[in-house]
Order: C-alpha cells, then structure tokens, then sequence
C-alpha cells in the first residue's frame, strides 16, 4: 500500500511540475546602443543566446517563432517613484516558407513589411535584433534629467501551435525570458 | 427503565461521527468528480476556440485547468486509499461488516481492474505501434517527394521565365524588329503573351519607366505589384537571370528580370520583364503538400513527448477508472453492511437484554422487511418480558407477604423436605430454641439436633410413619438452655398437588405460660378455698382449746401436765394453720401493683439491713448497678426480694454463707435485671420447672408459695424471672424488669 502511495506520488509529481522547455536558459540582451538622432532618442540593441538549434529545426518545420520585445523609459523623480513616458511593445516574427525556400521575418516596429531572406543566419539576425527603434522624441525629454531604458524580451505561449495542446497537455514548449536589462542616460 | 451506560453513549456518538464523516466524504468525492467533468468540458471549449485574448495566456489557463483536474484526482484517490486504509484497519480490529465489504470491494475493483488493465495494455500497445507506424520513414519521404515536387513547380517556372525572358530578349535585339518608337512595341509583345503563355510582359527603360507592356486583364484589374528596386538596379546593371516571386490577387507572379538594349529606341539599357502567373489553386495544392510536411515533422520532433503524454493520459484515464471502481464497490458495500451491521449490533443488544429501542428502516427492500420484522420481535419480546416481570413480581410479592406472616405468627414452624434438610425456619421458633437461621437453613436435622432431641424428632417421624396419618400432635417438654418450655407439636407430612413427598412441617405452640397462668388460677382457687373453708373452723377450735384451758387446766391439778400440753399444743398448731392459711389468703388476694418511679438500688439496700442484722454468720452484699429510677411496685417488689432471701438464707451453709445481690442493666432490651446468687446446694433440674408454682417447696416447713407470689408479682410487672445454676455451685435467681412501662400490662 504505501509503496504503491509512494509510486502514485511521484507519477503525480511528475504530471504538475511542467517539462523543462528546451529552451535557453542564458537569454540575454546585448549590444545595447542608445542614441539620438535630430528628433528621437533611438535604441539598438539584440537577443543573445536565445535561439537553440531545436527551435530552429521547428521553424524550418512550420512552427512560426515569436519574440516579443518590452521597452519602458522612465525618468527619474527625487523623491517620487519614477515616471513612466513609453511603453512600448512589439513582436518579431520568423517563419519558413517551404515551398520558396525563404525566410520571413517580420518585425512590427517598422511596421507590417516583411524581410525575405534565403539565409539563416540572416534571419536569426533580423529576428535577434532591432536597429535604430525611436523610442521617444527629444521633444518629450526635459533637459538635465536623468532617464532609465528599460528592456526585455521574452518568447511566449503563442509560439507553439494550438493543437500541440492537445497532445501535450502536460508539456510546454519553448520559450525564454530575458532578464530587464537597463540603461541609465542623461538627456 | 432502560439504563444506558456512558459506554454506550460514546459509542453512539462515535458512530453518528463516523456516519457524518463518511456522508460527508461521499460528497466531496462526488463533488470533485463533478468538478473535474466541468474543467475537463472546458479544457475542451477552449481548445476548440484556439487562442484567446484573455488577460492570462490561453495556455496557462489551460495549464491551470489542468494542474486543478489533476488536484481533484488526486483528492478522489487519497479519499479512495484513506477508505482502504481505514477498512484495512477495521478488518484487523474485526470490526462487523468488514469482511463482507472487503469482498465486495475486491469484487468490484477484480471486475474493474482486470478489464481496465487489459484495456490500459492494449492501449498502450497501440499507441506504440500507431505512432511508430505513423512516423515511418517511407510517410516523410513520400512527403519530401511531394514537397519537391511542389518547389519544382516554382524552381521551373523561375527557369522557364528566365529562359523565355532571354529568348525574347534575343529576338528584340537581333534587329529582325525594328521599332522607332515605343508604341511599336505593343503588338509584338502581345504576340509574345500570347505565344509564350505568359501573364505579363513589359519594357522598363533605365529610368525605371514603362517603355512598353501588356499584361492579362485579370492581372491588370488585381494591380501589377512593383518590382523590387534593388532587382530592378541590378538588372539595370546587367545583371541576368533576376527572379522575383510577387503576389497578387489571383495568385503569385514569378518574374523574370532581363537586361535589353534597344538601340532603335535610343535605349542601351532596358529590362525585359516576363510575368507568369502561378494560379492560387495550384498553390493552395502546394501549400497542403508542404503544410502536411510541416505537420509531420512537426508531429515527428515531439513523437517521444506526445507518447508519454498520451501514455500518461491514459494512466490518468485507468487509475480514475480503476478508482471511481472502488468508491463504487464501497459505495455499494456500504449500502448492504450498514443495514447488516445494525442488525447485528441490535442482535447483540437483544441478547444483553435491551429490548426498549426501534431499529431504523432506510430502505423498502428485503433489507426494509427484514428491520420490520427485528421491530416487531423486539416489541413482542419487550411485552411477554414485561408480562413475566409482573408475574414475578405479584409471586415475590404473595411470597414476601406468606413469609411476613409466618415470620410474625405466634408459633414456631419449621419445615424439612424430602431428604430431611431444614427449608423454613421461622422466627418464633429462631428465639424459642435460641438458633440462628442463617446456620440452620439448608442443613440436614441430624447434622444439627442433639441426641436427646434427634431422638424425640426420629421418634415422631417413625410414629408418623407406623401410624401412616398425614399429621400427628403431641405435647413436648423442652429444655432450651436454662430454660425449659412446654410445647405443644404439630407434625404433618407434605404432599404436592401431583401427591409427591415435599417433607414435612412442624408446628409448635409453646403453652409454657399458658399451663403457668393456668397452674397459677386453679393454685389461687384452691388456696381460697382452703382458706375460706380451713380459716373459719379454726377460730371456734382455738377459741375452745383456750376456754377448756382456762376452765380446767386449774381443776385438772395432778393431771394438769398433760392436758396443759395438749391444749397448748392445739393453740400453737391452730396458730401455725391460721397463719399458713393467712398466707394462703394473701396468695389468693393478690393486690394490684401500683408502679411508681424508684430506685431499685434503694429498695434492695433497705431489704438488705433487716438481713444483716438477723442472720450475721451470712455475708450479704449488693454489687453492680446503677440501675436509673423506673416504674415498678416497691413493696411488691421487697416482698419479691425478701422471698428469694428467705430461700437462700435457708439453704447457704452456716459457716460461710454468702449471698450476692446483683443489679443490672440490659440496654437491649432494656431490661433492669436483678440476680440474687447463694453458695447453696443449688436446684435440682427436675425442680426448676416446677419451682415456682404454689405448694412446691423443696423446704422443710415451707409453705411453696413465696416463690409462687414472687414469679406472679414479676409477671403482673411484665418481667421474667428464672432460676439457673450459679457457679461453682449455688443458684441464681434472675429477675427481669423491663423498664419501659408496658401500657397492657397491669
């Protein structure tokens, strides 16, 4: 009797506590740029470690991966928490196409157009990166302030299909979260 | 009166508790099942709805749901094995039911297990074979095959664009056309649409402008999407063999992009652009073949976790099976013990003896009929017990009531059955012959009796016997201890109603103070009669002997001697009748006691002076005491004493006579005792009997009244008095008094 509570125990056991997500554990952003050009403070910045072969091996297999990306600025406030001036959140999107033999990615900060590309690596990189992102205009900033960028990124839920649900109710599949990575300027 | 013992109640109350808390488990278990159908329907609503935009993720609230359903199994099974665990336990403590519910529950989960598990191995098997099946190697390639066929239809297309863009571009520049002017263009490139089963065809000149172009109307009304300009640069550069695949309403475009002079026209560098239109049906078809790839490769890189999953969902599926069995098999054998088990619990109180209670009825079944029918017994059982009590009761009554009245009746009775062991012993005859009950009762008579009264008894059941009568009746002289009693006995042989020997029955009447107080009148009488008819002649005879004395005891001078003598002797012997007959008189005129509150002590002291200064050799004393003052005769009661003296003075020797007056008390029952002991000779035991009825002395000269009028005067008291020896020798008279006044006595 007890071996057989012992033995259910662990099945149970197994059952709540969710499969590790082959997914990397080292996300991180690097390569963080934040400058300005005439009118907006624009950021770049790219997902380091993010991407495993598995997750590319199920793009090429028409699993679709998503990466949302979490920019915040705050100013700061003597005495008072800080000031939140934008939030802003936005995908970047990589599928194959089979038939063509291409890459697609799509990254909504620069609207609903779409990259084509034959090359991975290419890909990896549009998805990985985003390039020269207005976060706010100047026009916004006060001057002699002290600013916080905040950001983040994270693969979620949505990556994986709905019917894999189905068939793997007690599985998750990959997905990653960065930690949020911070940058303090002076405007 | 039903009495119910704090046991009891415990355990009444241990099983209400046990019966709420199964009642109550049974909900839970049916709640959680309830629940866990309710989650699992909308697990599947979700899913069905794909993603949702809800505030949390559609999976992490599946996720949950899931996590929950599998709390709520977990909870139906810990309820299940707590219920095992616990009949485990009460089959170890031989609790009633359990056996019959262990088997019930092994049945159900046999039943349920056996087939579930085949069916769980099968399934597994299946499973197994299925998903290898599925993902068999010759599946994906044909898939491949497929999906390159479908590129094939692009990659051809591309070529053939391209090649037929040269083509053209060939014959443009081969000088057999010549065009001076763009217009010209038109139709040959109409022909070229239509010879080449093109969609499109047009010239852009360097400055990405349209030179010349036709294209299929239904491309034309879906709008030409712009080239790309990076292509359109290059091919400006002369670059050949640019492609581009572009979408349009219809379809997609595969354009090829050719470099072309057109010296005619002035232009050296153009592109040639040939449009072909891949029809959206054929890349729907496409796009199944490569949407089945994916899918298969998809299905194919999670194969492993898809099969525990699936493994696993359905040990799920088994084990709530398998569960949801056994909550049955306890559900069901719960619904036939509980009945059983208070039955038997019911028996047991029967069997104590509880017969004042009502056993529930919870179903209309066999199990219904049987309770009414335990009911009615109990009912029956209670009322013939009530009756029996009530018998019993009337008989214990009569019985105590019978034995009531032989206890206080004024005879003695004793009764010995068959085998001759004392039954009945009544309380007369406890103080007459001074035994105890309780050492009597149940014992044979030879075991008990003396030899001289084992030879009266024997000898009247031997007369009884000879003289073959039910009942004989003699009388009996008894010496009980000191004290000897006239009995009168009735001995009567007991039949039962069937005329069986039940033993047989004494009774005894002891006529001791009746044949007294008889002896005593018919005494009184003849002294009165002695006296009236002795007194009245000796008057006249004294009378005469003094007149012949006087007239001729002087005349009479010579022989005067004889004739004094006899004259005197007759006035002396005339004088001792007068007072014999005196005493006589008094003895027949015995005077009414008047009690008064004195001192016995006193009374006695005063009698003893007279004695000492009359009889000095004689050593009086007066011991014991003290006596408190109480209702008695005092003159009554110094006659009384003085007679007793007079007897002891008589008998103690000369020389060292003593006599002992002992006073006392008997606080039981509360009696003044007075003793008078000499260092006589003592009483003769055929004379203590007779000692105190009239004219019985053993004293030469004595009248053998004195002791007659004592015993009267005690009696007329409501006292006692008797005679025993005094050690070591001498006797001892011992007065009563009680000391409370009798209201009846005199």
């Amino acid at each position: 009797m007890k071996f057989l509570l012992v033995a259910l125990l662990l099945v149970i056991s197994q059952l709540l506590v969710p499969s590790p997500a082959p997914a990397a554990g080292d996300a991180r952003i690097d390569e963080v740029v934040v400058t300005n050009s005439s009118r907006n403070v624009l950021l770049y910045f790219q997902v380091r470690d993010a991407i495993t072969p598995e997750m590319e091996e199920g793009v090429r297999n028409g699993l679709p991966l998503t990466i949302t990306f979490l920019v915040e600025l705050h100013r700061h406030r003597a005495g008072w928490p800080d000031q939140r001036l934008v939030n802003l959140e936005f995908n970047h999107r990589l599928s194959y196409d089979n038939l063509k033999n291409e890459y697609r990615v799509l990254r909504e900060e620069l609207g609903e157009r779409t990259t084509v590309t034959e090359s991975l690596v290419e890909a990896r990189q549009l998805l990985n990166r985003v390039s020269g992102l207005a976060v706010v205009p100047l026009a916004e900033l006060t001057p002699d302030q002290v600013y916080t960028l905040r950001i983040k990124a994270r693969m979620g839920e949505r990556s994986s299909p709905a019917f894999f649900n189905w068939l793997l109710p007690f599985r998750r599949l990959w997905s990653f979260e960065t930690e949020w990575y911070s940058v303090e300027f002076r405007y | 009166m039903e009495k119910i013992s704090p046991a009891d109640i415990r355990e009444e109350i241990i099983a209400q508790d046990r019966r709420r808390r199964r009642r109550r488990l049974r909900w839970i278990v049916l709640g959680c099942l309830a629940l866990f159908v309710l989650l699992t329907y909308l697990e599947t609503r979700i899913f069905e709805m794909g993603e949702l935009d809800l505030p949390v993720s559609g999976n992490l609230l599946i996720f949950v749901m899931i996590n929950i359903n599998i709390l709520l199994l977990v909870a139906v099974i810990f309820l299940v094995l707590r219920n095992l665990v616990e009949l485990v336990f009460e089959r170890r403590r031989r609790i009633l039911g359990t056996r019959l519910r262990t088997k019930l529950v092994i049945s159900f989960v046999s039943l349920s297990l056996i087939p579930t598990g085949l069916l769980f191995l099968l399934s597994l098997q299946f499973i197994s074979t299925s998903i290898d099946y599925w993902f068999n190697i010759n599946v994906e390639q044909s898939l491949v095959e497929s999906l390159d066929v479908a590129r094939e239809v692009y990659q051809e297309a591309q070529a053939e664009t391209i090649r037929e863009g040269e083509a053209i571009a060939s014959q443009l520049q081969s000088g057999r056309y010549r065009f001076s002017e763009a217009a010209e263009l038109e139709p040959f490139l109409q022909d070229m649409l239509l010879s080449h089963n093109l969609s499109g065809i047009e010239i852009i000149g360097e400055e990405r402008s349209r030179l010349a172009g036709v294209y299929l109307p239904a491309i034309t009304s879906a709008g030409v999407p712009e080239l790309p300009g990076e292509l359109l640069r290059r091919s400006l550069a002369g670059e050949s063999g640019q492609v581009v695949i572009q979408e349009v309403g219809t379809g997609e475009l595969v354009r090829s992009l050719t470099p072309l002079a057109l010296p005619g026209l002035g232009r050296d560098n153009a592109v040639l652009v040939l449009s072909r239109l891949i029809p959206g049906e054929r890349l729907e078809r496409m796009e199944i073949i490569s949407s089945g790839l994916e899918g298969y490769r998809q299905l194919m890189m999670f194969q492993t976790p898809i099969k525990t999953s699936l493994l696993v969902t359905l040990l799920i599926v088994t084990l709530l099976i398998v569960f949801c069995a056994i909550w049955f098999g306890f559900y069901v054998a719960s619904g036939l013990t509980g009945p059983i088990k208070k039955l038997a619990e019911a028996t047991r109180r029967v069997a104590d003896g509880e017969l004042d209670f009502v056993l529930e009825k919870t179903s209309g079944d066999e199990m219904g009929t049987l309770v009414d029918s335990f009911n009615r017994m109990t009912r029956d059982l209670l009322s013939s017990r009530s009756q029996i009590e009530q018998t019993a009761q009337e008989l214990d009554r009569r019985r105590r009531y019978t034995e009531t009245i032989l206890q206080n009746v004024a005879a003695g009775v004793i009764s010995l059955d068959d085998a001759g062991r004392v039954i009945t012993l009544n309380r007369f005859a406890e103080e007459l012959l001074k035994v105890d009950r309780e050492e009597i009762v149940g014992r044979h008579y030879r075991a008990i009796l003396r030899r001289e009264h084992l030879k009266v008894l024997e000898g009247f059941l031997h007369e009884l016997t000879e003289s073959g009568k039910n009942s004989i009746q003699r009388p009996l002289r008894l010496t009980v201890g000191e004290e000897t009693f006239s009995l009168r006995i009735h001995f009567t042989r007991l039949y039962d109603e069937e005329g069986r020997p039940l033993g047989v029955v004494l009774v005894f009447d002891n006529l001791s103070e009746l044949e007294k107080a008889q002896r005593m009148a018919a005494w009184r009488e003849v002294a009165r009669r002695i006296a009236h008819e002795v007194k009245n002649p000796l008057t006249p005879i004294q009378l005469s002997a003094q007149r012949l004395r006087k007239k001729y005891l002087e005349r009479l001078a010579g022989e005067g001697e004889v004739f004094d003598l006899c004259t005197q002797t007759i006035i002396n012997q005339v004088e001792e009748l007068q007072k014999l007959v005196g005493e006589f008189s008094s003895f027949a005129r015995m005077p009414a006691i008047h009690r008064t509150f004195s001192d016995l002590a006193a009374m006695v002291d005063e009698v003893l002076v007279l004695y000492r200064e009359g009889h000095k050799e004689i050593k009086f004393s007066r011991e014991g005491g003290p006596v408190p003052p109480f209702l008695f005769d005092p003159k009554q009661l110094k006659r009384v004493l003085i007679n007793l003296l007079d007897n002891a003075v008589a008998v103690v020797p000369k020389s060292d006579g003593e006599i002992r007056v002992v006073l006392g008390l008997d606080r039981e029952q509360e009696l003044a005792l007075l003793e008078v002991r000499d260092n006589g000779p003592g009483i003769r035991e055929e004379d203590k009997l007779r000692l105190f009825e009239p004219y019985f002395s053993t004293k030469k000269g004595g009248t053998g009244l004195g002791l007659a009028i004592a015993g009267t005067v005690v009696a007329d008291h409501g006292g006692a008095i008797r005679v025993r020896d005094h050690e070591p020798h001498g006797a001892c008279f011992v007065v009563e008094l009680p000391l409370a006044r009798d209201e009846n006595q005199g």
